[in-house]
């Protein structure tokens, strides 16, 4: 087997550094810094390593930087972007409401329960849909 | 009667669906020969439980 130079170590090194530390923060919902994570380290890691590796995940656009401390999982950032944008579209919409027979909703619930495949999100996306396809099916 | 109400709560529920698509529903109800809305709905869920082999009219 052919022996690993020093200097190939060290990238090894950094590499399952990175990978280890994007594992750690990036569904970390609350804001970390340097300090932070060297503490959290298993292993003695200096703190001009850490920033090294933060630095390459910012450029890759992994992370990004809240203030000269702070930093945040650009995927936990864009899933509050996502909900909130979720929620204010729904703001928009005005919703009425049907009283329905609860066996027809206990049979719907079953039919999520079983096939979820079908990729009905809850109760209400499943009866939206069979009004959608009545409603084109009778215009046919 | 107390009695009868508690039976139409019992068996009813509320289910959120957007006043836009009710609006249509409501323009296909008579047009279609349904009595009123809620009627149109039901035949349309039953229809696609139906479609996906789950309905089962003895549970209504």
């Amino acid at each position: 087997m052919r022996e690993v130079s020093g200097m190939e170590a060290c990238l090894l090194f950094e590499d399952r550094l990175k990978e280890q530390l994007l594992e750690f923060i990036e569904d970390r919902e609350e804001p970390f810094d340097v300090e932070f994570l060297v503490k959290r380290c298993l292993q003695p890691v200096s703190d001009i390593k850490i920033r090294d590796v933060l630095c390459e995940l910012i450029e890759e656009g992994k992370i990004i930087m809240l203030d000269d401390r702070c930093y945040l999982s650009t995927q936990v950032l864009m899933k509050r972007w996502l909900k909130q944008k979720i929620k204010n579209l729904e703001g928009n919409i005005i919703f009425d409401h049907l009283e329905l027979p609860r066996s027809l909703i206990r049979q719907i619930t079953r039919l999520l329960k079983e096939r979820p495949e079908l990729g009905y999100v809850d109760i209400e996306d499943f009866v939206r849909d069979a009004i959608r396809r009545s409603l084109s099916h009778q215009r046919r | 009667m107390p009695r009868t109400i508690a039976k139409t709560e019992a068996e009813y529920a509320p289910v959120k669906i957007p006043k836009s698509l009710l609006d249509e529903v409501d323009k296909a109800v008579g047009k279609f020969g349904y009595r009123s809305r809620t009627e149109f709905v039901k035949d349309a869920i039953r229809s696609l439980l139906r479609e996906y082999g789950m309905y089962k009219s003895e549970e209504e």
